[in-house]
């Protein structure tokens, strides 16, 4: 059991006990119902957010205790809810939404911890949604305003997600864990102003929010030596006080570890990206790319050559629902200014088969990495340009070299034949001419002809019909968007 | 505003654009000298550009962009080959002509003082949910163009067949004829017959 700190005598401590527990766990710890911390009242059984030092994400437990040692220590035990990326080794086939956290049962480590009360960050808002005879349904509106929901446990014994609740986990009673009946609805006002919920801000702004003075202990509550140790799925290995785990535990923390700060290095990089780009509810301008003017001085490359080079070293991308009227400076402009990389553009031309609503370009990078690093950030963010279009990326494609041997519409004569002709009846063939009215090539044409018009006709339905849909799907953007 | 250089350079460029037709529909055998023979015979060709559509299967027809050295003269070209079928390098399919539009130049320049705005969208901003609807949406006109691109190519296969089979029983029609009227059985046939030969 660590040591705790000593208390500084003159803090002001923002903390009031609220009513006592009959229950007697143990005769010397006083057990509480509730208690209110920084303006803020939370009961047993509510669920709140601790931030560990390092971690990605905030914890999220469930407080199943709460009491006061004789030594006037304020604890909480909480019974963890795990999330996603948490137990993402184990999870199978199952494919979680982003905010279903899973509650930690079973025997072993990782179930529960017992935490300084002064460690809380904050409330959160979790329900759970299983099918359970002892849990109360929550309605709609319930799970629309919750923060999180949970419908699975997670064994930590048998590391499985299940959705069978025991009737004891952690020692606590399973009614208490799922829905209870609301006596006291929280108020949304009464909530912290410490909002937890961007995920794209692990650190920077809770690390901020620990400067603040008079808490209750705020310094010792982050010290990583004091925090008591919590699941063995997060990074604790530095800790001297941590309970000795199994050998394959300890690897896959480590590997853990160095993905998930990895992962935490890029959001802190994509961060700065942002605050590069400045307010994040206006449009910004796209500003030219360095080497603006030397670009147009040099002639375009051969670009067939260019793009199957780029393809099999995996930097060619393929942009869509660009402007159609975008010139390809233009894209190696707007490439330049929001992922920062320096890249050769194409744009599409226009084809009679193409889609008249969406510009598409080819986008030479000059590293694989670049290249799928802005794959990546395309694709999980959304870059939208000033008429509301949303820029799509794919990995470019380019079809294959090689001699185009089946034109259908050209009639090959046979060989054998040809000499026979006289040479004015082969030069008739092979100069290019209109056909006259009087031959069997004059029927054919038009048999061609009409087949190049129904095809128009039917490739104007399908761009026609598309482009109701993007309209239908447009009208729900609330940007102010020049259409 | 754009420079005036720009937009001198914008200008010009509009100007080509007028006297540049676009052909599609040709065959992949049709190159560079065959296209200029072919127009040459209406009007003069300044320049041709080959259009590759490198993202579509090989199977596809060719594109080309060629400039001529006065819009009317374009407008004239474009009307006879819209009346009369046109064959280049091989029958019956025809070629087609239109116009030239600012699009179908890849290396066009920028129309001065346009300027493009762009934001990046957070998660939890309440059109995030819309741009990844547009998103997805891009993805699966995508693959619709794809699959219909893929029946188009079908449907002139279909074409082909049938027209070829139509040429080989005309070709043997003819040929027939053609050995009846060689080995003299004819001229037996219309003296038997009393009948008038076209060669008498």
């Amino acid at each position: 059991m660590p040591q705790p700190p000593e208390t500084n005598g003159e803090e002001k401590i923002n903390f009031k006990w609220g009513n006592k527990r009959e229950v007697g766990f143990n005769n010397k710890h006083i057990q509480y119902e509730s208690f209110t911390f920084r303006d803020v009242e939370y009961f047993l059984y509510d669920c709140v957010y601790f931030y560990h030092n390092g971690d990605f994400e905030t914890s999220i437990g469930k407080l199943v205790e709460i009491y006061e040692t004789p030594r006037d220590e304020k604890m909480v035990k909480v019974i963890w809810l795990l999330r996603p990326p948490d137990i993402r080794y184990f999870l199978g086939d199952y494919r979680p939404r982003w905010n279903e956290l899973f509650l930690a049962c079973g025997e072993g480590d990782g179930v529960s911890n017992v935490n300084f009360l002064g460690s809380i960050l904050g409330k959160c808002n979790v329900v759970c949604t299983a099918k359970d005879k002892r849990n109360l349904e929550p309605s709609e509106a319930e799970v629309e305003m919750a923060d999180f929901f949970f419908k699975h446990c997670f064994n930590v014994e048998l590391v499985s997600i299940t959705d069978k609740f025991a009737d004891l986990i952690g020692g606590v009673k399973v009614e208490e864990i799922f829905n209870r009946k609301k006596v006291k609805i929280s108020n949304p006002i009464s909530r912290p102003s410490i909002v937890i919920k961007k995920r794209t801000d692990p650190s920077g702004m809770l690390r901020h929010q620990f400067d603040d003075k008079a808490e209750v202990k705020p310094d010792i509550a982050i010290q990583k030596n004091t925090l008591l140790n919590c699941s063995p799925y997060k990074k604790r290995k530095t800790l001297d006080n941590m309970q000795p785990s199994s050998q394959s535990k300890e690897s896959t923390k480590k590997e853990d570890f160095d993905k998930r700060r990895k992962v935490f290095h890029e959001g802190t990089s994509e961060l700065r990206l942002s605050k590069v780009v400045r307010n994040c509810r206006e449009f910004m301008e796209v500003t030219g790319r360095p080497g603006n003017e030397k670009r147009r001085w040099f002639l375009r490359p051969n670009w067939e050559e260019k793009l199957r080079n780029a393809q099999e070293s995996g930097c060619l991308i393929l942009l869509n629902n660009l402007d159609p009227s975008c010139t390809s400076y233009e894209v190696e402009d707007l490439i330049w200014h929001t992922l920062n990389e320096i890249v050769d553009a194409k744009m599409i031309e226009w084809s009679p088969t193409s889609n008249p609503h969406y510009g598409r370009a080819f986008v030479v990078f000059k590293k694989k990495d670049a290249a799928e690093s802005a794959l990546s950030r395309l694709n999980k963010r959304c870059l939208i340009l000033g008429d509301g279009r949303v820029v799509s990326a794919v990995k470019g494609w380019v079809r294959g070299t090689g001699e185009q041997t089946n034109f259908p519409g050209h009639l090959v004569m046979n060989k054998s034949e040809l000499h026979k002709q006289t040479e004015d009846m082969r030069n008739a063939v092979s100069t290019s001419h209109c056909a006259q009215p009087n031959t069997i090539e004059f029927g054919m044409a038009f048999g061609w002809r009409k087949l190049q018009h129904l095809s128009d006709k039917w490739w104007d339905a399908l761009y026609q019909a598309q482009k109701e849909e993007i309209n239908d799907v447009m009208s729900g953007l609330t940007i102010k968007c020049n259409f | 505003m754009g420079s005036s250089a720009e937009e001198e350079e914008y200008a010009a460029f509009l100007e080509k654009v007028k006297r540049t037709i676009y052909f599609d529909n040709l065959s992949p055998q049709v190159t560079e000298s065959v296209l200029k023979t072919g127009i040459d015979q209406f009007a003069t060709v300044k320049s041709v550009k080959f259009i590759h559509i490198y993202h579509e299967p090989s199977d596809m027809p060719l594109n080309a962009l060629v400039e001529l050295d006065s819009p009317a003269k374009a407008k004239e070209v474009i009307s006879v080959i819209s009346q009369r079928p046109f064959m280049m390098c091989g029958m019956p399919r025809p070629v087609r002509a239109r116009q030239a539009e600012l699009e179908m130049f890849d290396d066009r320049p920028k129309k001065p003082g346009r300027k493009i705005e762009c934001q990046w969208l957070k998660p939890d901003d309440p059109n995030f949910k819309v741009a990844q609807e547009l998103k997805q949406l891009t993805l699966k006109h995508t693959a619709e163009a794809t699959r219909f691109m893929e029946l188009q190519l079908k449907e002139e296969e279909e074409l082909h067949k049938q027209q070829t089979d139509k040429v080989k029983q005309q070709y043997g029609k003819l040929k027939r004829i053609e050995s009846i009227v060689a080995d003299e059985n004819v001229k037996r046939l219309a003296r038997y017959y009393n009948l008038h030969h076209p060669d008498d």
